[in-house]
């Protein structure tokens, strides 16, 4: 550094921190020979316009390493480790891992979600064991069993609100489903997440009443502290509603945790009554949001702004993803969507997926699996013909990575 | 000398060769390196190289996974080195990192599945199709080169010149240079002993096919 600072040139060797500050502009960095040694010296020697060009290209490049800078330097990287610190103290303890769960599939001659249709019902991969109905005990049994062997724990059991509300099958499913984990020897929880498709108050205040009086005081329904974890579909008809009946809505969601998921990337100008009701927010289709070349730091920014600019209450969530794939469906809403193919690869999208999680800080609540059984977006993790039970176990081995990271970080913090 | 082509997965030992050339051939050796800027005698950026004097050459061919790789010339010596794909993915991260300040676990899954990809084109064209087009070709793995490295440099050096070997000078410059494994991976920051396991088994399932020894066979 000194003779770079007399603006002469170097002959260093390439081990060391030679080649951290110089580069061949200004040096001959080259392996530890003492013939190697002298021939560069001997060519500096010989070529005095070498000499001077290499000479100006080293002091150009440690003029900047003043006392001055070198103190801001250090001085930037303790308050980037301070902020660090500071995200971490709102921390919670240990995440959890969860899925969104379908409960809407009919088999046999009243077939509903297996091909009746091509317009949203069409599916390229099937279960193993073929096509179910999800009010069938064997088929919920089955399900609780393999959401446990994949670590999740709990469920997010998707209902799709439309005019006439929701299916009276999709209502019968949940309930079994509670029944099924209640009567099991699992701790598996359940929450709900609320899709509407009209902006009916009156729809909505129905299956909110549901939800209330049926749902959340079941012991199996998910908890965090006192309260309990709702996430809602960020679509235009729930935000029509919201803006409409808001103070209503406010009232109906009393000791619950509103989760937001959607496709809208958070940011401090989404309006201040939809930023201050919710308490979480995260992609449901993480993979559909940009460009693979830009997933993650719209992943990262959305879950960054969110855990900078939320109250202190809020829960921190992120999705993960096996992959998608809608192009069988031939509805025309889906025409215009970009990214409707994203390849799982192997496991290589859903391992990437999982490394993000693992990037994430400050550690999340909960992560949240798109999904376990939506076979329509091909982002289903149940065990198929297509690709046998490989997510369920890459879904434990994440679980077990999860943990272990947080506990790392857990312990850091003392 | 003859001109000789080298075509390296990054990280396989490329620099370590061409020091030990280097102190071998002296001032024969006229190199040319793509990416470096004074140091070198040559670094045209051109395959082959457009000095007639040049010697010894390197290149990455990093387009080979989008089929627009270096043509393979029947009539071009060629000097093909490799490594396990994990050891040299992991090698080549730091330098990514270092270039890109991208760190963290997403990069580097990112980064591992996109080197494997182009690690298995690599070999399919360098290894496996090389030898059915040109007969002209010496292959050296960085794993043959740190159990053998005496007997691996003997090997290239015959390969790149026809004058008799001078097996003195050759452990000479072997006491000076020394060839030693880096980089274990048990130590990398984001080692995940099933994800490296994952990639070995793709990596070893490869060598099967083409028929090649298996990495493990040098430990």
């Amino acid at each position: 550094m000194e003779a770079a600072a007399a603006g002469l040139p170097l002959v260093v060797s390439e081990s060391g921190g030679y080649c951290e500050c110089l580069d061949s502009d200004c040096a001959f960095i080259v392996p530890p020979s003492p013939k190697i040694i002298a021939n560069s010296i001997n060519k500096l020697f010989n070529n005095y316009d070498l000499v001077l060009q290499m000479g100006k290209a080293a002091w150009e490049k440690v003029r900047l390493h003043t006392w001055d800078n070198t103190a801001q330097q250090i001085l930037d990287f303790i308050k980037e480790v301070h902020r660090k610190r500071k995200k971490y103290t709102s921390t919670s303890l240990l995440p959890q891992i969860g899925a969104f769960y379908y409960p809407w599939y009919q088999s046999g001659e009243k077939r509903r979600h297996w091909n009746e249709n091509s317009e949203y019902s069409a599916v390229k991969d099937f279960p193993i064991g073929g096509p179910y109905t999800s009010t069938d005990p064997a088929v919920l049994s089955n399900h609780i069993k393999l959401a446990v062997e994949a670590g999740f724990d709990f469920l997010v059991i998707n209902w799709e609100v439309g005019h006439e509300g929701l299916h009276p099958m999709d209502l019968e499913a949940t309930r079994k489903l509670f029944d099924s984990v209640e009567k099991s020897s699992y701790s598996l929880k359940l929450a709900i997440m609320i899709c509407f498709k009209t902006e009916s108050f009156i729809v909505f205040k129905r299956y909110m009443d549901i939800l209330r009086n049926e749902f959340i005081i079941r012991p199996s329904y998910l908890k965090k502290g006192k309260q309990f974890p709702v996430w809602y579909f960020l679509n235009n008809a729930f935000i029509g509603t919201f803006y409409r009946a808001y103070k209503k809505i406010e009232s109906l969601n009393q000791n619950i945790i509103p989760i937001a998921v959607g496709a809208i990337v958070y940011k401090p100008s989404v309006p201040k009554h939809i930023r201050k009701f919710f308490k979480g927010w995260q992609f449901y289709s993480p993979l559909q949001i940009c460009l693979p070349h830009d997933w993650y730091s719209y992943w990262m920014n959305n879950y960054d702004v969110f855990c900078e600019h939320s109250s202190p209450d809020s829960i921190k969530t992120f999705t993960i993803c096996p992959g998608y794939d809608d192009t069988q469906l031939s509805n025309y809403k889906r025409k215009d969507e970009l990214f409707r193919k994203i390849p799982r690869s192997g496991l290589k999208t859903y391992d990437i997926m999982q490394a993000a999680a693992l990037d994430l800080n400050p550690i999340p609540d909960l992560v949240v699996v798109t999904s376990f059984n939506e076979f329509h977006e091909n982002t289903h993790l149940e065990p198929s013909t297509a690709y046998g039970d490989m997510y369920i176990k890459a879904t434990r081995r994440f679980k077990e990575k999860l943990i272990a990271s947080a506990n790392k970080i857990n312990y850091m913090k003392g | 000398m003859h001109f000789t082509q080298g075509i390296s997965f990054p990280r396989s030992g490329h620099g370590v060769v061409y020091n030990i050339l280097k102190s071998y051939f002296g001032s024969k050796m006229k190199y040319c390196d793509p990416n470096n800027k004074t140091n070198r005698y040559c670094n045209c950026k051109k395959v082959p190289c457009v000095n007639p004097n040049t010697t010894f050459a390197k290149n990455h061919d990093f387009e080979v996974l989008n089929g627009q790789g270096l043509p393979i010339r029947e009539n071009t010596r060629y000097f093909i080195q490799y490594r396990s794909p994990i050891q040299a993915i992991i090698s080549n991260f730091y330098l990514y990192q270092k270039n890109t300040n991208n760190s963290g676990r997403y990069f580097w899954t990112q980064f591992a599945y996109d080197q494997l990809d182009y690690w298995i084109a690599f070999i399919d064209k360098w290894i496996f199709q090389l030898p059915n087009v040109n007969k002209m070709n010496q292959t050296c793995s960085y794993e043959e080169l740190i159990a053998d490295p005496f007997g691996t440099i003997s090997k290239i050096i015959k390969f790149m010149s026809d004058e008799p070997l001078d097996i003195n000078k050759i452990r000479k410059i072997l006491n000076q240079i020394k060839v030693t494994l880096l980089n274990r991976h048990n130590d990398f920051i984001y080692y995940d002993e099933e994800f490296f396991f994952r990639l070995e088994e793709v990596a070893e399932s490869r060598m099967r096919i083409l028929g090649l020894p298996s990495f493990k066979s040098y430990h």
